[in-house]
């Protein structure tokens, strides 16, 4: 309802803007303030048929759980998994920073590890061929078991963690930023070389600017995968965070603390996601209202 | 290589500038397509000429030559009287497409030849922000492309290339993709843009009434590989307006250029008509 009004506004503000060689100031598009409301206003309104299924799945589950009272060891009720886990709230809490710390520290490193090597593909043939395929051949080490290795290395600190999700995430990054790249317009190249550009400002001045939208989508396939690397490298060997408090509580039979902090987990892999539309459109804000006037034509 | 810091003097005039017997073959999986054939043209300083021929025939690959973006096989490029075969830094060049980037707004698009030439963007935008209403862009300077019409996409891209300073101006069928009557709006708006600043322009187009309009002469290139088969002094009076187009004069010109662009063959065999000057003959005035 709201998306389709914002789509219709988008035509007529297209149709209403004129193409007069006098046009003096007269045409200028409205206000972008009005805009961003908007844009915010359709993508909460686009998340109600989610979140009514995802309350029919939980209503089900636990009318389920109820009507055949299954022992909550096997299977807790979701008003059980809440309420324990308000209540061991402060516990919860505890073992999430570590992993949100591991998770974010991870992701960043992973971006400047991806930057690095994309770069230094694209830029240097010897490059391309040297690195590209080790970086396929590191994405067929089993992280299973690379991540007892850390831990023997690093010890049971930040660090193994990190390198868990370093080697997790960067790689569809890396993939998105080279295509990216790739995916330039070979005339817009030559314009900047007839411009007297070289190598380095056609890298910097087109072809960065050009990767952004895959970089985006790259990036939301490596945060989705981020926080459960995290939680792998903790289950592997570590003294705090989700991973940890899920294995302990596991063993004391406690399903439905289990059962909470996967909640916790799928929410902060939920946030991560929508931070990266965030990000999205505070670096490309010409990108969203392109794309939407593409699909009208 | 030296950095040109563009004034705002410099966007007026222009350089002379002469192609002799450029040759360019291109190599395609083992064959060779001959481009470009011996082809010989010259503008003198401030000129407006015009290069008109078939699709294909090899007209974008002359301006990369000229751009330094291709080599050519044979002959060379005089800038000046100085030999500049493979020397970009003379010609601002635009592409057939308008290839602005969607993520600089107009002003940015505007300045992008002279950040490229490594002017700071503050400096970039005060040079280019006086000629922001000449190109009937006053109240977009910070749209994005994508708000923009085609005739304005247009402006811009054209207004991105006078203002790198260069002495050469090279137009790649810069109003092809338009509707009628927004390319004649533009021809009429370049021609008096060209009458403010004179520029020195190599313009090519598959359009006669635009070539006419804008063109001290006019070079009619042939089929692939294309040399030029004819040379046309357009004599029209400037400055010219819409009404130049309904007089005689332009009538017969137009039959001209028609008739030797259709059938270069039967045009040569029959070489009297107009200010046609053909390859071989000599030149004959209107
Ligand atoms: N880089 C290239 N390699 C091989 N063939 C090319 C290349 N560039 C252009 N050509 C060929 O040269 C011919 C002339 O192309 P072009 O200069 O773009 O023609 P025009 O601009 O006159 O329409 C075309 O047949 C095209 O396929
Ligand atoms: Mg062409």
């Amino acid at each position: 309802m709201s998306l389709s009004r914002a789509l219709t506004d988008e035509i007529e503000g297209e149709r209403a803007r004129p193409d007069a060689v006098t046009a003096s100031g007269a045409g200028v598009p409205r206000s972008r303030t009005s805009r961003a409301a908007r844009a915010v206003g359709t993508r909460l309104s686009g998340a109600w048929p989610a979140l009514l299924g995802l309350a029919v799945l939980v209503g089900l589950w636990q009318l389920v759980v109820v009507l055949l009272k299954v022992n909550p060891t096997v299977l807790p009720s979701p008003a059980r998994v809440a309420s324990q886990g308000w209540m061991n709230r402060s516990a919860l809490w505890q073992n999430t920073l570590p992993t949100i710390k591991e998770t974010l520290i991870g992701i960043v490193a992973a971006l400047g590890v991806s930057a690095v090597l994309s770069a230094a593909i694209d830029l240097s043939k010897p490059a391309r061929r040297v690195v590209y395929p080790l970086l396929v051949a590191s994405q067929s080490i089993p992280v299973l078991v690379i991540a007892p290795l850390f831990v023997i290395w690093f010890g049971f600190g930040l660090l193994p963690k990190v390198l868990v999700v370093i080697l997790v995430t960067f790689f569809p990054t890396t993939v998105a930023l080279l295509e990216g790249f790739n995916s330039t317009e070979p005339e817009a190249s030559n314009l900047i070389r007839s411009m007297g550009g070289g190598r380095f400002k056609e890298f910097w001045m087109l072809r960065v600017p050009t990767a952004l939208p895959f970089f985006f989508a790259g990036l939301r396939v490596a945060v989705s995968f981020a926080v459960m690397a995290a939680i792998f490298g903790e289950w592997v060997g570590a003294s705090v965070g989700l991973g940890v408090y899920m294995e302990l509580e596991k063993n004391a039979l406690r399903t439905d603390l289990v059962f909470a902090a996967v909640v916790v987990t799928a929410a902060l892999s939920m946030v991560l996601y929508g931070l990266t539309f965030l990000i999205q459109n505070a670096t490309m804000p010409w990108y969203r209202h392109s794309r939407q006037i593409k699909r009208i034509k | 290589m030296t950095k040109s810091r563009a004034t705002p003097s410099q966007f007026h005039g222009g350089a002379a500038i002469e192609v002799i017997d450029v040759s360019k073959t291109f190599q395609r999986r083992g064959e060779h397509l001959a481009v470009l054939d011996r082809i010989s043209l010259e503008a003198a300083a401030g000129e407006f000429i015009s290069i008109i021929g078939p699709s294909g025939c090899g007209k974008s690959t002359l301006f990369n030559i000229l751009a330094g973006l291709e080599s050519a096989d044979g002959g060379k490029v005089e800038v000046n009287g100085a030999v500049a075969t493979g020397a970009s830094e003379h010609f601002a060049y635009k592409p057939q497409k308008d290839l602005l980037f969607p993520w600089r707004r107009v002003l940015d698009n505007a300045t992008l030849g002279l950040e490229v030439q490594g002017m700071k963007k503050k400096d970039a935008r005060q040079l280019v922000e006086p000629l922001i209403e000449k190109f009937g862009l006053t109240g977009f300077e910070h749209c994005y492309p994508y708000e923009l019409s085609g005739g304005m996409r247009q402006r811009v891209a054209l207004l991105r290339t006078v203002v790198q300073g260069r002495q050469i101006v090279l137009l790649d069928e810069p109003f092809g993709a338009l509707d009628y009557l927004t390319r004649t709006d533009l021809q009429l708006w370049l021609s008096s843009m060209w009458e403010q600043f004179h520029w020195t322009v190599v313009l090519v187009t598959h359009d006669v009434p635009e070539a006419l309009l804008l063109s001290d002469r006019v070079y009619v290139l042939g089929n692939r590989p294309a040399s030029v088969c004819c040379v046309l002094d357009v004599d029209l009076p400037r400055p010219r307006g819409l009404e130049c187009i309904g007089t005689p004069r332009f009538a017969e010109l137009e039959e001209v250029l028609l008739t030797n662009l259709r059938d270069p063959e039967r045009a040569n065999r029959s070489s009297s008509i107009g200010s046609a000057h053909l390859i071989g003959d000599g030149r004959v005035d209107g």
